[in-house]
């Protein structure tokens, strides 16, 4: 280790420790009363409504909601007497009258289940999350989609958690074949994709068109877009986690057929013995496998080429003293295998996939304070041959990540955040054919991270957050890269704090990029690392927004957000690299991006749902590799997801005659850009044997502006519907989905031809009409 | 980097250019749409009269230092049921720094500016596939008033007035290493491989080998595969640095349904039968050639070239240095050439 990186290191991590510190001192003086609030069997409750007002005056009640861990904190209380009560739907109440002295004081708080309709606590736990995050958070912009929603919004053939982030506000994709998507104007590669605590990389099944996240694992989805608190790092557009389902503990299964495959989950908890030799009150776990199933009866028939496999497992341990212990894991593979098959037009033989596998300690600490400490590793791998003319392409990236955070709550109104964090990033990436080496990328980084974060109440109108992040990237080539990221937000709470304006601002960076053109619309990204090959990308951000929860009981919650984005180091394919410079493979570019994202959203009554409305305007600008000369003249255009306009509208309502459970999704938006070809003409091509020119019967185009028409806007309306029947073993639910139910054709490409006469232009479109059907089982 | 081959008769066929992702994920990801995804065909306005000029200059180099120079220039416009696709009477030149220039000549196209490949073949006889579209130019100089390393200039004005230009740096020149041959002719044992080395010649960015190989039929007889004629293959060495490449082994990488099936490829991956004979090409190419040969992003509309020609048109201005030979595998014998070096499996 090079003294100069030891001594960044030292440094970050005496940034840690240093904003430990003051709790210490201050954790001493306040007279507090925490507690933890827990069910019967140990697990701890997130969300509830924690309420304390002296004996004497019960107008002077303040209240606050229990974290993950189930905490729970008062500070700053006067001595004397108070009535603490505890409470969240479906489970029965608490309350007590509690003395409070100089000094802290903690207590235990067990809630029991009260009969409930169980979809309600469902939506109530959403609710809770929703309304501790409008409560508790300054700036960060969320969207949350939890199981439920998941499984009615339409989809292509089975419920896919990163298909349903489409239909959040500030999201673009480019394709109805591709998974990928845009947020805010970001690149694709921008966005990182977490599997609880662990990232993902090219998370698709299917040449991209399925997730690889089964969505009978998926507690929620949540997707933050912006206003990222300094705890956050990696990526610069957003972040998108995906929460596993470990279950209640009780054993269960879940099951499902759908059009392309068939999958199984099974839910359960070690046996108490076994758990509490571990130490532990409580544990949890769920694991599933899914794999397509075609090849399977076409067997004797015939090889089809194609299946995809994948496992998932999660498990959740809670000690005595509130700490968690956390698992996930991930496999999966897609193989498509043409080789053996006569008559193929293109004899391959390719797989990719993932592995990842993470593990968590949150170790409950006193006064609500917590820490956690996290691994993971994660890595995608994908092997592309061509057998006959011994040919392969292959590319794999690895992530190995060690955190620790650390929060504090020194003061009822402050608490503070700190972390740091160890990242070994490679990559991998080669094409190889007939002895010459046509691609040969590799290389790999260290990324050393530090944070520290304060929040502060100074009264209930307020809130504010401050922060600072450092993060250190140093390439196996290239330079080292230190980026200094302040973040702030500030949040003014009007109408008893059921509305809110905010204002979040904050600087961003990532250090990895994907080469894929985004102008092709398919396939897998091949990512390559910050240095010497590729830039760093910073990003500044600001937005400003309002929201506010209303209606009986809260059941409306609607927030107007507008935002500008700016964009330095993102990279673009080079199309002109020279083969002598190893460095140049990617052209370093920025760009700008500024929208409006409106937010309606109904979680209760007979007929729940969202409307998204997104204005965007994004460009990109970067030297301009199509055309042949040095230094490259720059040029600036809109990118392929620059949508100006979408307007989505999700939802979800049972029909109670039927017992039918219906999901609507109608989307709009405006035409996304393309570059119109002005011409075509015949390709030649040099013999230098001969000294002349060969034939070919291929055409090339020469291209007008870049992105500088537009495609027709879109629109499409899909159709779900889910009817579950409760059996005396369980339930078993079919269900079916139409995807363009009338049949729209929503332009993917034009194609023009000049030859004929007259010029014509044609095309495909995207998904036409498409019913699927499957069943699920669940005992 | 693209590969082509070809057979002598029949009518031109497709060439694949090699883009391993691509051509699966279009092949996977299309798939669905092709079911009946097709939209409505519509009129369109006429295409955008371009001028595309392909202007190739290359210096042949021999083992006495003499050199030749050989420039073309072709000529044609973007595709049109309403328009020629001539450029007649354009004037072509082509200067050094060294102040030295060359004006190209009007020319016919077949077998000067376009290589005289096709016998027609009555069966596949396509009378809608026009080939000579264009108007070719072309110049040949010896000695070369250029010289390897040198920037050259062109510049074309048509008779409407547009005017073309382009600039290239001219690759250094190279020589083989431990290539023995006389009169640029050398053997290869029956069924072998030999590899060819060379020096780096600064400014080029590939190394393409070509060659015509002939006699395949007769020196494959008896075995059950087929063999055209003749058989054009390429080979590539991709960068200053790469500066050697196995003969006949790694050619024609990815010219599968070519005139070269997977089968004839696996013959000659072993090396050059006996009694074949082939005249291969090592050029080294600048910049313009590469970034023209290879391509550029994505289009659905058809493939995209990256130009070195601008003004009122586009295309690409080429410079190569290159060297010939003449290969044959045979045994030793009295009339047989020197081996060109020891065989490589």
């Amino acid at each position: 280790m090079c003294p100069r990186f030891a001594a960044r290191v030292l440094f970050l991590l005496s940034l840690f420790s240093l904003t430990a510190l003051p709790s210490v001192s201050a954790f001493a003086q306040t007279n507090q009363l925490t507690g933890r609030v827990r069910s019967a069997d140990g697990l701890p409750i997130e969300g509830a409504v924690a309420e304390i007002h002296p004996a004497a005056d019960s107008t002077l009640a303040v209240y606050t909601l229990s974290n993950d861990l189930g905490f729970f904190a008062f500070r700053d209380l006067e001595p004397g007497a108070y009535v603490l009560s505890v409470t969240r739907i479906g489970l029965t109440e608490y309350r007590e009258q509690v003395s409070v002295e100089a000094g802290p004081m903690s207590i235990e708080v067990v809630l029991n289940p009260q009969a409930f309709e169980l979809e309600g606590l469902t939506i109530e736990a959403e609710r809770s999350r929703a309304k501790t995050r409008f409560e508790e958070s300054a700036g960060i912009t969320v969207q949350e989609i939890e199981a439920g929603d998941l499984k009615s919004i339409p989809v292509l053939i089975e419920a896919d958690p990163l298909r349903a982030v489409e239909v959040l506000p500030g999201v673009t994709t480019v394709s109805d074949f591709s998974g990928s998507y845009n947020v805010r104007g970001g690149s694709a590669d921008q966005n990182l994709i977490l599997l609880d605590e662990v990232p993902i990389f090219n998370p698709f099944h299917l040449g991209n068109i399925f997730s690889v996240f089964n969505a009978d694992m998926v507690d929620r989805v949540e997707l933050q877009s912006g206003g990222f608190p300094a705890e956050y790092g990696g990526r610069v557009s957003s972040v998108l986690t995906i929460t596993s389902d470990p279950g209640d503990g009780a054993f269960g299964v879940d099951a499902g057929v759908s059009l392309l495959a068939t999958r199984v989950a099974v839910k359960g908890a070690l046996p108490e013995n076994a758990a509490e030799r571990l130490g532990f009150t409580a544990t949890r776990w769920r694991a599933s496998a899914r794999r397509s199933y075609i090849d399977v009866p076409l067997k004797p028939w015939a090889d089809f080429p194609y299946h995809l496999t994948d496992l998932q497992g999660v498990f959740e341990a809670w000690t005595e003293g509130g700490s968690r212990l956390r698992f996930v894991g991930y496999s999966g593979r897609d193989i498509v295998d043409l080789s053996g098959i006569s008559d193929t037009p293109i004899p391959i033989r390719w797989w990719w996939g993932n592995d990842a596998i993470g593990g968590s300690w949150t170790h409950s600490m006193g006064g609500g304070a917590s820490m956690a400490v996290r691994a993971a590793f994660s890595r995608f791998e994908s092997d592309l041959a061509f057998p006959e003319v011994d040919t392969e392409f292959q590319t794999g990236i690895e992530e190995a990540t060690f955190r620790a955070d650390i929060e504090q709550r020194p003061a009822w109104a402050t608490s503070w955040k700190s972390g740091v964090s160890v990242k070994r990033v490679a990559y991998d990436n080669g094409l190889v054919g007939g002895g010459s080496t046509f691609l040969d990328q590799r290389g790999d980084g260290l990324e050393v991270a530090g944070y520290s974060q304060a929040h502060w109440n100074p009264n209930p109108g307020w809130l504010v957050e401050a922060g600072v992040r450092v993060d250190y990237w140093q390439p196996n080539a290239g330079p080292s890269e230190t980026t200094l990221s302040p973040r702030f937000a500030v949040r003014r709470f009007l109408r008893d704090r059921n509305s809110a304006v905010r204002l979040a601002a904050g600087r961003y960076s990532q250090f990895i990029h994907s080469t894929r053109d985004e102008e092709f619309p398919f396939g897998l990204d091949t990512w390559i690392l910050a240095g010497a090959e590729a830039p760093r990308v910073v990003s500044d951000q600001i937005q400003l927004g309002a929201e506010s929860f209303f209606g009986d009981d809260d059941r409306w919650f609607a927030s107007l957000e507008g935002y500008f984005r700016n964009f330095d180091g993102v990279a673009a394919v080079n199309a002109a690299e020279d083969p002598n410079d190893d460095t140049d493979a990617l052209v370093a570019g920025n760009g700008d991006a500024y929208g409006v994202d409106l937010f309606v959203k109904r979680d209760r009554g007979a007929t729940t749902g969202w409307l998204s409305v997104s204005f965007l305007k994004t460009v990109r600008s970067f030297p301009d590799t199509r055309v042949g000369v040095d230094p490259q003249p720059w040029i600036t255009y809109p990118p392929v997801f620059d949508r100006r306009f979408e307007v989505d509208l999700s939802l979800r309502r049972e029909l109670g005659w039927w017992g039918l459970d219906t999901g609507i999704r109608l989307n709009f938006g405006t035409g996304l850009p393309y570059t119109k070809p002005l011409g075509t003409f015949h390709l030649y091509r040099t013999q230098f044997v001969t000294g002349a020119l060969g034939v070919e019967d291929d055409n090339a185009v020469v291209l007008g502006p870049r992105n500088g028409s537009r495609y027709p806007a879109r629109h499409r309306l899909d159709l779900s519907l889910r009817k579950t029947v409760t059996k005396s073993w369980g339930t078993i639910t079919p269900y079916m989905s139409i995807i363009n139910v009338y049949n729209q054709k929503n332009v993917l490409f034009y194609f023009f031809d000049y030859q004929s006469s007259p010029p014509t232009r044609q095309g495909v479109s995207m998904i036409p009409f498409l019913p699927t059907v499957g069943v699920e089982v669940s005992f | 980097m693209t590969a082509s081959s070809r057979v002598r008769r029949g009518r031109p066929r497709r060439v694949r250019r090699f883009d391993p992702g691509l051509a699966v994920l279009v092949a996977l990801a299309t798939a669905p749409v092709l079911g009946g995804c097709e939209l409505t065909e519509v009129t369109v306005t006429e295409s955008e009269d371009v001028v595309i000029a392909e202007v190739q200059v290359t210096i042949d180099l021999d083992d006495g230092g003499a050199t030749s120079l050989s420039v073309y220039a072709y000529l044609h416009r973007t595709l049109s049921g309403a328009r020629a696709d001539e450029v007649e009477g354009a004037v072509v030149r082509v200067s050094g720094a060294s102040n030295a220039a060359v004006h190209l000549e009007a020319a016919d196209s077949g077998g000067v500016c376009l290589a005289p490949l096709f016998e027609e073949d009555d069966e596949e006889e396509d009378d809608d596939f026009e080939l000579d579209i264009g108007s070719c130019y072309r110049a040949t100089v010896s000695p070369s008033p250029f010289s390897p390393g040198e920037t050259v200039e062109l510049e074309i004005i048509v008779p409407d007035g547009r005017t073309l230009t382009g600039v290239s740096r001219i690759p250094d020149a190279f020589d083989f290493i431990g290539l023995t041959h006389e009169a640029g002719q050398c053997r290869i044992e029956p069924d072998t491989n030999y590899r060819f080395n060379w020096t780096e010649a600064a400014g080029t960015w590939s190394y393409l080998s070509d060659t015509w190989i002939e006699g395949l039929p007769e020196a494959l007889a008896g075995q059950d595969v087929a063999a055209p004629d003749s058989l054009y293959l390429t080979g590539f060495a991709i960068g200053e640095k790469d500066t050697d490449i196995l003969f006949p082994g790694e050619y024609g990488l990815f010219d599968l349904g070519e005139g070269a099936d997977a089968d004839l490829l696996r013959i000659l991956d072993d090396g050059l039968p006996g009694g074949a004979s082939a005249e291969v090409a090592f050029a080294a190419t600048d910049r313009n050639w590469v970034n023209w040969a290879r391509g550029g992003n994505f289009n659905p509309s058809g493939l995209i070239r990256i130009p070195s020609v601008f003004g009122d048109g586009t295309g690409f201005f080429g410079t190569a240095t290159q060297r010939v030979l003449n290969v044959v595998s045979a045994p030793v014998g009295d009339e047989a050439p020197p081996l060109c070096g020891p065989a490589e499996s």
